[in-house]
């Protein structure tokens, strides 16, 4: 069983220990839970804020850019002061005044298949702040292989998509964008509030996970459209075929 | 371009009722509307389609086919 709860964190976590779906054995699950969060900007930036805040005992965060004055609109764990400095140094920083109990490690890399592996290490869950299917790609790969939950997140503009892929119990990420040798699309405009839905449900499904393990419901694909504020869920079977998680 | 006598059924595409021709697959839908998302994601009456079964998947008259572009950014 995970580690005790101190009477500070009785004191900080009690509206989630209100909540019976978490009480006090899901809090102590989020205590000694380690997350991955690759990338964080606008989703990756957001959902570091929650699993902080929420009571992750340790996230880990990778990122390889520094903080530039366009992602400001929708990267709300930076401020103006922040421009120029490291992304995984800045979040750390945000994070730590946040919440002094989480413990961060950060990780100054781009996420590939060498890469990747280090990030993973011993990790929990790990959820997509990326923003190409090449890392996603990469991401879902090393997750299946260590039967790690994986929450996609993906923004453009008003819209936006987010899966929870959970290892022998979902689809996987190949099973909905199968590697077909189509270039990437370029990068998008975005509002930040589109960023901060998707993150919301991300984060949502990861406390979820990390909680209620096997019992949480893994909720389909989910595409939310801004402008006419609608929300579609499409159920995604595993593909027999699919070259990720057919084989395991 | 549409043939003389060629037939056509009605079908919904994304909530909107559209008569395209008799006998199309989703692959052939999909150049028929010019959509040139290469990502693009098809649910058929509620069911998710994979995008290898685009070419064997025929669409029938009433079929309710969602087009979604998938979403990137981050």
């Amino acid at each position: 069983m995970p580690e005790t709860l101190s009477p500070d964190e009785k004191d900080r976590y009690r509206r989630q220990l209100q909540m019976p779906e978490i009480g006090e054995d899901g809090q102590r699950r989020l205590k000694a839970a380690t997350v991955a969060i690759a990338g964080i900007g606008g989703l990756g930036g957001l959902c570091a804020y929650y699993m902080a805040a929420a009571g992750v005992g340790h996230l880990r965060l990778a990122d390889m850019d520094q903080v530039a004055i366009h992602n400001l609109n929708r990267q709300l764990l930076y401020a103006s002061g922040d421009i120029g400095r490291a992304k995984t140094v800045c979040a750390r920083d945000r994070l730590k005044a946040l919440n002094p109990l989480c413990r961060t490690e950060t990780f100054q890399m781009r996420v590939d298949d060498e890469s990747v592996a280090a990030l993973l290490e011993g990790c929990d869950l790990v959820i997509d702040g990326t923003d190409n299917l090449t890392s996603r790609r990469v991401l879902n790969r090393a997750a299946w292989k260590r039967r790690i939950p994986f929450i996609y997140g993906g923004v453009n503009g008003f819209n936006g998509m987010m899966a929870a892929f959970i290892p022998g119990r979902t689809a996987c990420l190949e099973c909905v964008f199968p590697d077909t040798g189509a270039p990437e699309p370029p990068p998008s405009g975005i509002i930040g509030p589109t960023a901060g839905v998707i993150a919301a449900l991300q984060s949502i499904q990861a406390l979820k996970q990390l909680t209620l393990q096997d019992s949480a419901g893994s909720g389909g694909l989910i595409h939310f459209r801004g402008l006419d504020l609608r929300f579609k869920k499409i159920t995604v079977d595993r593909d027999p075929a699919c070259r990720v998680c057919s084989s395991t | 371009m549409d043939m003389p006598n060629q037939t056509f059924i009605e079908i919904i595409i994304n909530d909107l009722p559209e008569k395209i021709p008799a006998g199309l697959s989703v692959q052939a839908l999909l150049t028929h509307l010019e959509e040139r998302d290469p990502h693009v994601i098809i649910e058929l009456n509620g069911r998710y389609v994979y995008a290898k079964d685009y070419a064997t998947t025929l669409l029938n008259p009433g079929d309710q086919i969602e087009l979604i572009n998938p979403d990137f950014g981050g």
